[in-house]
């Protein structure tokens, strides 16, 4: 706990720091603020009004055209996980950097030194035994459903991270016992997965991530399956790891 | 002009865009800031949900609907650390602001 | 020949996960090898684009409009072949600089992070430089904000992470106006590939949604970029890190979106550039050059100073859009006008000088316990290498001759005076007097023959990295020709629809 000391050279050190100091007055710069943001909302709705207006175009027709080679039922994840796939890897790529950076900032390479919490209170209890193996069941049939239907891996990863956190809630903190090895194993697992597919397919003299025809439907079930484990995991690690824990002695920043 | 759902989908994008502006640079604390940085990114996916339903007849264009599910994924990862590095702050100094704006709620 | 553009994403990508999840005691090795692999593979890349043109590589095998292109020209070889030189150098510095001290321990929470973050971040970059769609740079533009801020905080201070928290939610607020300009886009062009916009913005009326989107992009990037008077974030940012996060940050990640303004403006809005939008730019980069350097002068530390710095030099880099918009012709075939090759090359310039100053102030720091300017006294005799160094890299950013800062100023002022506009000329030469002013206060308290109280040696192999990166700002200034023939391989921003793709 940060004591009065450390406050002061807290405070004294932002302010040697501080590129601005003036402390502007509060209501003023509100005004100012709204003003300007109102500005702006006209702007903008001018030419949301205009945008609107505009003859229909877009990419449906592509997307529905190549729908029969995509190897998935419905547009949305048609797009997802095979015309503009590389963006979805990008974004495992992204929940991956998000541990990476709560990792750096907490001074560690695991969860297991992450303080235990109060057990929550009865029905808290009750409803968790009862929710979570919903919730598990739950991200199954989504997973299974984003075939032919908007959903997959997503939702399925969220649903299971909720799993977790509520777990983490009542403490029973299954994943805290995982080492940091096979805790950061599953969290980069699927982002790497894709990665070797897509590079696989293009030490076949084809496109990165250009699916071999007629087997698109596999390979993108599979890394559904394996990008719903690592979002999960790694939603359930950043609610984890938000807990600030204490540095030890050796992990104290250096001064300068 | 008709009143589409599409006009009224874009102009409350644009509504809550700018209400998300007005609270990252009107509130101080921290939390509030990030709540605000959601607001606004919610505002575009709306936006974007509002453009890929303008040609309806055709059924809505996927590809901005994608870009919304890509972009939830990020803002969500970009605010769990925000929140830790808040957190962080707090645990340190336990200031919920930044020090230029100490005066401020 | 177009898979090396993938592998340039995919070696930094393939370090960071292997330093990620092994993340043994000797990462720092594995880092090191994974960076000179990255930065060798950039240069080669670059190499081959001056040789044989532009390069396309339709990720997934659908090609734009449905699918993402990656695609690289001249510009883009330049941006990676600047990363790579430069990452290389500072991979280097940060492999010395959190090296444990003699009894093994020391540093290894920040050898931990750094590896991974750094080359998480260089790969982001260098997809930055070669994706050629809107949306998958926003996610680019994402993760290089994100891995620039965690390299902020490794330091574990908590000046670093209040400085690391403003510039987060800069960083967001910006890639957010940026997304909403290209949601406007979308709608507008139905694509998110550039260069497919670029066409059909060129057929287009400029409309009131061309505008906006243009204000939203460019106000998003230019938050990112730092340009005056949206740098409020950075120069805390930038100093409170360690000093090769500093370098990097500096020399490489405030460039990276610039370099995206550049092919929005250039490409998509090149009918919205006019003579005034030009003349404003103009404006905020002399504010940018005169308050930056003003500021730089005023502080009393040593990163302070260097990062003020950096948003002085940022106004240079601005300065080529006035410089280079009078002289686009619609029939211009080559795309090679002073303004512009004279501002991209002061981005190698200064990313090699800047980064060298801040591993100086880095050096400084380890050896005389802090960086305030009176504690400097005595520099020049107990860390000569050091002081060289900084001397050098301060003559490059000064523009004097023969340094690489001498050459680029030298054609942007040429440009100045061809296009008769001789204030921007002034405001380049004022710059260069102010930058040697604040040169020269660090100098002169190096010089005082005192012997500092504290001193610890510094390891003398991260004296020579930043030498090297000193004395490569120099004597890039001899090897101007070939980064400008560079530039114009694959004729950047010409848009020859249905045009050849090269060999």
């Amino acid at each position: 706990m940060p004591t009065g000391r450390d406050r002061a050279k807290a405070a004294e050190m932002a302010e040697a720091t501080t590129p601005w100091e003036t402390a502007r007055s509060g209501r003023a710069m509100r005004l100012f603020t709204g003003v300007g943001a109102f500005l702006l909302a006209i702007v903008l709705a001018l030419v949301a009004v205009e945008l609107v207006d505009r003859e229909p175009g877009g990419l449906t027709r592509a997307a529905l055209d190549s729908l029969d080679e995509s190897g998935v039922e419905n547009p949305v994840t048609a797009v997802l996980l095979n015309y503009r796939s590389v963006d979805t890897w990008l974004e495992l790529g992204v929940l991956v950097l998000a541990v990476m950076a709560m990792f750096a900032l907490q001074r560690c390479t695991n969860l297991t030194q992450v303080p235990q919490i109060e057990r929550g209170g009865y029905v808290l209890m009750r409803m968790t035994s009862v929710f979570v193996p919903l919730m598990i069941l739950g991200a199954g049939y989504l997973l299974w459903r984003g075939t032919h239907a908007p959903g997959g891996a997503f939702q399925a990863g969220a649903l299971l991270g909720a799993a977790g956190a509520m777990l983490r809630l009542t403490s029973r903190d299954a994943f805290r016992a995982l080492n940091g090895w096979a805790l950061r194993g599953l969290v980069v697992l699927s982002f790497a997965c894709f990665a070797i597919i897509g590079l696989g397919f293009m030490l076949m003299n084809r496109r990165f991530l250009e699916y071999p025809s007629g087997q698109a439907d596999e390979w993108i079930f599979l890394i559904e399956l394996v990008a719903m484990l690592s979002i999960g995991a790694a939603l359930w690690a950043l609610f984890v790891g938000a807990h600030p824990t204490e540095w030890s002695s050796e992990k104290q920043p250096r001064t300068n | 002009m008709p009143l589409s759902s599409e006009i009224v989908f874009a102009l409350a994008a644009i509504v809550v865009f700018c209400l998300g502006l007005y609270g990252l640079i009107a509130y101080a604390h921290l939390v509030r800031k990030i709540m605000a940085i959601n607001i606004m990114g919610s505002a575009v996916f709306l936006f974007f949900g509002a453009i890929a339903r303008r040609n309806f007849d055709e059924g809505s264009d996927p590809v901005p609907q994608a870009m919304v599910i890509t972009g939830i994924v990020v803002a969500v990862a970009a605010t769990a650390f925000a929140l830790t590095l808040a957190r962080r702050i707090h645990a340190i100094t336990g200031e919920t602001q930044l020090p230029e704006e100490q005066s401020r709620p | 020949m177009s898979e090396t553009l993938v592998w340039s994403i995919l070696i930094p990508l393939l370090g960071a996960i292997v330093t990620f999840w092994f993340n043994p005691r000797w990462v720092a090795a594995i880092g090191l090898a994974f960076s000179l692999a990255t930065g060798s593979f950039a240069l080669w890349i670059a190499y081959a684009i001056g040789r044989d043109g532009r390069l396309l590589h339709e990720l997934g095998g659908w090609g734009a409009p449905l699918g993402i292109d990656l695609y690289a020209d001249g510009l883009s070889a330049f941006m990676l072949a600047t990363n790579g030189l430069v990452g290389i150098l500072i991979s280097a510095a940060a492999y010395l600089y959190f090296e444990p001290n003699g009894d093994g321990t020391g540093h290894a929470q920040e050898r931990r992070a750094f590896w991974p973050l750094w080359l998480f971040l260089w790969s982001a970059l260098n997809l930055a430089y070669v994706s050629s769609d809107a949306f998958n740079l926003y996610i680019a533009v994402e993760l290089i904000g994100l891995a620039g801020v965690a390299l902020i905080v490794i330091t574990g201070r908590h000046d670093a992470m209040v400085a690391a928290m403003r510039y987060l939610l800069v960083a967001l607020l910006g890639s957010l106006s940026y997304l909403l300009g290209v949601a406007m886009l979308y709608g507008e062009f139905h694509t998110l590939d550039l260069r497919l916009m670029a066409e059909l913005s060129a057929e287009a009326e400029s409309s009131l949604v061309l505008w906006v989107s243009l204000a939203l992009i460019s106000v998003g990037l230019m938050v990112k970029t730092a340009l005056f008077p949206l740098h409020f974030w950075l120069p805390p940012a930038h100093s409170s890190a360690a000093a090769p996060v500093s370098a990097l940050l500096s020399a490489l990640v405030v460039k990276a979106t610039f370099y995206l303004l550049l092919r929005l403006w250039f490409g998509v809005f090149s009918d919205q550039m006019t003579v005034t939008f030009g003349q404003v730019f103009g404006v905020l980069a002399t504010m940018a050059i005169i308050g930056g350097s003003v500021q730089a002068i005023l502080q009393r530390r040593l990163k302070m100073m260097v990062a003020y710095s950096t948003v002085a030099h940022i106004g240079y880099l601005f300065l080529l859009l006035p410089l280079t918009i009078p002289f686009r012709g619609s029939d211009t075939a080559a795309w090679n006008f002073d303004g512009f090759s004279g501002g991209i090359y002061h981005l190698l310039s200064h990313a090699l000088a800047k980064s060298a100053m801040f591993l100086a102030a880095g050096i400084v720091i380890m050896s005389m316990g802090n960086d305030r300017l009176r504690n400097l006294r005595g520099m020049a005799h107990q860390l000569p290498l050091t002081t060289f160094a900084f001397g050098l890299a301060g003559v490059s950013l000064m523009g004097l001759p023969p340094s690489g800062g001498f050459v680029a100023k030298w054609f942007m002022i040429n440009a100045a005076i061809e296009s008769g506009q001789w204030w921007w000329a002034i405001v380049l030469l004022v710059g260069g007097l102010l930058t040697a002013v604040y040169v020269f206060l660090v100098l002169r308290y190096a010089f005082l023959p005192v012997h500092p109280p504290h001193f610890r040696s510094p390891p003398r192999r991260l004296e020579f990295v930043a030498l090297t990166l000193a004395l490569l700002s120099l004597v890039i200034g001899f090897r101007a020709v070939e980064a400008f023939d560079l530039l114009e391989a694959g004729t950047p921003f010409l848009n020859a629809p249905g045009g050849s793709e090269g060999p």
